[in-house]
């Protein structure tokens, strides 16, 4: 679990509402300053898509847009709650240790 | 025409399947050599960790196309050893000491199989295509099936006029030597890449060929394990010429002589064990595709 990772990049931006490639990479950019690359974008969405977590929906354009599938809400809720945990966790350890010096 | 390359680079169902959407980005995004980077690796990844495994009939494909690509290599590699020992002193060492001898012979007995298998193999998928090419009305396969033999009859002449030339400047090679000998292998690169490139294509177009692969498979199995053997060889003829023969190892070789024998056959030792083990590993997945065929 890495705050970088472009699966939860991807779900996080997703999570907004349908995006395609373009529009994925732009919001990752904006929410967490990473540029992901075209290749690791697409590398990321078919093992999402294989794994059940996003979806596309149709589209005569060539960018087809993605949406969170109900699974790939529940997964994102879970990751983000851990992670949540670790950072609450990490900075109130950290702010007691501020204290006590 | 760098999207259509680098697309080019990922596997055939992952093409089918993401190709349009990511030329799109490709488009929006440019491509720049960072993104080409980091396309070369997403690609490699996924014939690494394929996100599906292919359809048996594919797999096996890529194991024709796997296990000849390594042929290739493998007798670039033979060919650069024959080079390495081909001054007489050699040949009277291994009348000499038998080890070597007979390590020799296995080298060139496994080389021998290794060549007669693959065309075992071919025969079947190349039946099939001459067939449907002469049968159907499609210009693209004709062509296809012609482009391998254009290709090494392009390539003759440029190794003819080399022979020629070396057969007339025994020693001295000089700069039309040089320039005929990169010609040459610039052309036999593309013939190469002709060879390897045409059949795949051909494979997709006709599609199915569940009979021919099941012949062929097999067959490309024995390629793999001859060149393993091959290698295991190689590596009996270089301890032996260390033991037996450590004046011949140590002779010069190479242009100018920058290196030794013994070092010229290890580095060839290496690339065979590797292309070896890429070729046992392909054919091995192309023969548990075939318990699948219907």
């Amino acid at each position: 679990m890495r705050n970088n990772d472009p699966q939860l990049l991807i779900l996080s931006s997703l999570a907004e509402g349908p995006k395609h490639g373009y529009a994925i990479l732009l919001d990752v950019l904006a929410i967490a300053g990473v540029r992901l690359g075209p290749g690791t974008l697409y590398g990321a969405l078919s093992r999402l898509e294989s794994r059940g977590l996003v979806e596309p929906l149709g589209s005569n354009d060539r960018r087809r847009p993605y949406r969170l599938t109900p699974s790939g809400q529940q997964a994102l809720r879970e990751q983000l709650t851990a992670l949540q945990r670790v950072a609450s966790t990490g900075l109130a350890r950290l702010a007691a240790q501020a204290a006590g010096a | 025409m760098i999207a259509k390359l680098l697309l080019a680079l990922y596997p055939q169902a992952w093409r089918e399947r993401y190709g349009t959407e990511l030329a799109a980005l490709l488009e929006q995004t440019g491509c720049g050599p960072r993104m080409a980077i980091d396309v070369i690796g997403a690609a490699a990844k996924a014939h690494l960790q394929p996100v599906a495994e292919p359809a048996p009939a594919e797999r096996a494909r890529l194991t024709v196309s796997g296990v000849l690509a390594c042929f290739m290599c493998f007798g670039f590699v033979a060919a650069a050893f024959a080079k390495t020992i081909e001054e007489p002193s050699f040949a009277t060492a291994g009348r000499t000491h038998s080890v070597l001898g007979a390590a020799h012979v296995a080298i060139v007995v496994a080389g021998v199989v290794a060549t007669g298998a693959l065309i075992l193999a071919a025969l079947p998928l190349a039946r099939r295509a001459v067939l449907e090419a002469l049968l159907r009305p499609d210009h693209t396969l004709r062509t296809a099936v012609l482009g391998p033999g254009v290709a090494l009859a392009s390539w003759a002449p440029t190794l003819g006029a080399l022979a020629v030339w070396e057969g007339r400047h025994p020693g001295d090679f000089g700069a039309v030597g040089v320039v005929l000998l990169l010609v040459s292998a610039m052309v036999g690169l593309g013939a190469a890449f002709a060879c390897w490139l045409l059949p795949r294509a051909i494979m997709r177009r006709l599609g199915g060929l569940e009979r021919e692969l099941s012949l062929a498979v097999p067959a490309l199995a024995l390629v793999a394990v001859a060149m393993a053997l091959c290698t295991l060889a190689l590596v009996v003829y270089l301890a032996a010429l260390l033991a037996d023969a450590p004046g011949l190892a140590a002779s010069a070789n190479g242009p100018d002589g920058f290196t030794n024998v013994a070092v010229s056959i290890v580095v060839q030792l290496v690339a065979m064990a590797l292309v070896s083990a890429v070729a046992c590993v392909s054919a091995r997945r192309g023969i548990s595709a075939l318990h699948h065929f219907a």
